[in-house]
C-alpha cells in the first residue's frame, strides 16, 4: 500500500472499536507504516490524519479493551520494537492516563461525605 | 513463531469443520465485521453477510491455506491464511467454532510471526495426518 492508501486504510479502522482486536493490531502496524511517511503528507493528508489520531486518543480504552481480550499489547510492542513516539502502541498507557485524569463526578459521591 | 508437531491437530479440523457447517458470530458483531471490510473496500459496498462468509469458506476450503494455532490466556484459536483475489485473508475463530475475525491482513509474514502465533501447517497438509 502507498501511504495515501495507508492513511485512507487507518481512516477506516479507527471507526471500528467494536471489532476483534486482532484487527487493531492491524491498525497500529499500519499508523506505524503512516508514521514513516510523514513528511510526505500534504496539509490536507496532515489534517485527516490528525482527525484519525483523534478519534483513536478519545476511544483509547475501546480500542484497548478489545486488545486486552484476544492479544497481549505488551508483548506485540515489544516484538515490533516500538519507539517511544510512536505513542498509539500505548493504547494500555493511555487508557491508564485517561482513567487517571477523568474529571470527579461530584454527583456519584454520597451527601455528607 | 513455533512449527508445531503434528499431534494434537484433532481439534483444530473439528474447529474448522464446525466453521465449514456454519459461521457463527459473537453477538451483534456481524454486521460490525461486514461494515469495516466493506469501507476498507476489501467487499464491495453492496456485499450482503453470505458474500463476507462466502470469503470466509473459501479460506477455509483452501489446501494451501497456511493453518496457525493462536494462544491467548490459555484459550487456543484456530487462525488460517489464504490469497483470495490478491489479497490474505486472514479468518480465526475460537476451537468451539465462534468467528474471532475475518480480514484482510496487510503484512501476513510480519504479522503471523508475533506472540502467541504457532504454525501448523498447510491445510491440505493437516488435513491428510489424519
Amino acid at each position: 500500500m502507498n501511504y495515501k492508501e495507508l492513511l485512507a486504510a487507518y481512516e477506516a479502522d479507527v471507526q471500528f472499536s467494536d471489532v476483534s482486536g486482532m484487527e487493531h493490531l492491524d491498525m497500529l502496524m499500519t499508523r506505524s507504516e503512516i508514521a514513516k511517511h510523514e513528511l510526505h503528507l500534504s496539509d490536507e493528508e496532515r489534517q485527516r490524519l490528525l482527525n484519525a489520531d483523534k478519534l483513536l486518543r478519545e476511544q483509547a480504552h475501546l480500542f484497548y479493551q478489545s486488545i486486552r481480550e484476544i492479544a497481549d499489547l505488551a508483548s506485540w510492542r515489544r516484538d515490533e520494537d516500538v519507539p517511544a513516539t510512536h505513542w498509539w502502541w500505548y493504547l494500555d498507557v493511555i487508557t491508564q492516563m485517561q482513567k487517571q485524569t477523568r474529571p470527579v463526578d461530584f454527583n456519584s459521591i454520597p451527601a455528607g461525605v | 513463531m513455533k512449527k508445531s508437531s503434528a499431534s494434537g491437530h484433532t481439534p483444530i479440523l473439528n474447529a474448522i469443520e464446525a466453521v465449514r457447517k456454519k459461521v457463527r458470530w459473537k453477538a451483534d458483531s456481524a454486521e460490525r465485521h461486514l461494515q469495516k471490510r466493506k469501507l476498507r473496500g476489501h467487499l464491495p459496498a453492496t456485499a450482503m453477510i453470505e458474500d463476507y462468509e462466502l470469503v470466509i469458506l473459501s479460506v477455509l476450503q483452501d489446501e494451501s491455506a497456511q493453518v496457525f494455532r493462536y494462544w491467548y490466556n490459555r484459550l487456543p484459536y484456530v487462525a488460517m491464511a489464504a490469497t483470495v483475489q490478491s489479497q490474505t485473508w486472514l479468518v480465526m475463530f475460537s476451537y468451539e467454532g465462534v468467528m474471532e475475525s475475518a480480514f484482510v491482513v496487510e503484512r501476513p509474514k510480519r504479522y503471523l510471526s508475533k506472540p502467541g502465533f504457532e504454525q501448523i501447517g498447510l491445510l491440505g497438509e493437516v488435513e491428510n495426518e489424519l
